[in-house]
């Protein structure tokens, strides 16, 4: 799974550089945040802005995550489509992770 | 008809989308069947056939007027009646509250019965089906 990582503040923010989020891609883009998480980070923006398809096991992957975080921990979603966006409120997932239009909108939101 | 390997579900999908493309199916709808047909793929995959590559899934598109009909079946384990019935609560009736007792899986076949327009699953013989349809807003061929 491709991602890039750029530290803003407190923040890691995590970009997702492929189209799909599906379940071919879930279980590695688990295991990549589950790195991040092991290095130390604890709050994330997750940019969606390229992906164009997420699935349930996609959404399970970002789930997985916050349940590794726990309570102390921090994701936000930046930059989802309207069709990701769909899924998020579909599954009420949008009620557990804040999302916003950029990345600078939520960095903004949480200064 | 599909080997069961996620790298192929995609590929699946994307077709089925582009179908829908094809024969007038708003972006929204396309968008929808190929979310559903990815879910119901992935089951098989994952579910039915235990991540074990080589085992055929088979999936059958048609159109009948203004609906997509999409059956998708496996020879693999079948889906249980009780995770049927749990599929059929709607998505907006579980409460997210504490994060600690949200399931990480198991929310495809609720997204199907939330998005699809109707679901069914029958288990005969060794082998399920699912068959999914959704209706269309105007599709190419047919008066509105």
């Amino acid at each position: 799974m491709k991602i890039r990582t750029e530290s803003k503040g407190r923040y890691l923010v995590v970009t997702v550089l492929e189209e799909r989020l599906g379940a071919d891609r879930a279980v590695s883009f688990k295991e990549s945040l589950a790195r991040l998480i092991d290095q130390g980070h604890g709050a994330f923006v997750f940019d969606l802005t390229a992906v164009t398809f997420i699935d349930s096991s996609g959404l399970g992957a970002i789930l997985a995550t916050a349940k590794r975080l726990g309570r102390s921990g921090e994701i936000l979603i930046a930059g989802a489509s309207e069709t990701v966006g769909t899924m998020f409120k579909l599954t009420r997932m949008d009620r557990i992770f804040p999302l916003f239009l950029t990345v600078e909108e939520a960095l903004s939101a949480r200064v | 008809m599909v080997d069961s390997r996620l790298e192929n579900v995609v590929l699946a999908s994307i077709l089925l989308r582009t179908f829908c493309d094809w024969i007038g199916a708003s972006p929204q709808e396309s968008r929808q069947i190929e979310l559903c047909t990815a879910e119901a793929l992935n089951n098989c995959v994952i579910h039915a056939y235990k991540l074990q590559p080589g085992q055929l899934v088979e999936m059958c598109v048609s159109r009948d007027g203004f609906e997509i009909i999409v059956e998708i079946s496996d020879c693999g384990t079948a889906i249980s009646s009780s995770e049927l019935e749990r599929s059929r609560a709607s998505l907006q009736d579980t409460n997210p509250g504490d994060l600690d007792f949200i399931p990480v899986n198991g929310r495809g076949l609720s997204i199907i019965q939330s998005v699809m327009d109707s679901l069914e699953y029958k288990s005969l013989n060794g082998t399920n089906r699912l068959t999914m349809t959704k209706r269309i807003s105007q599709p190419v061929g047919e008066e509105k």
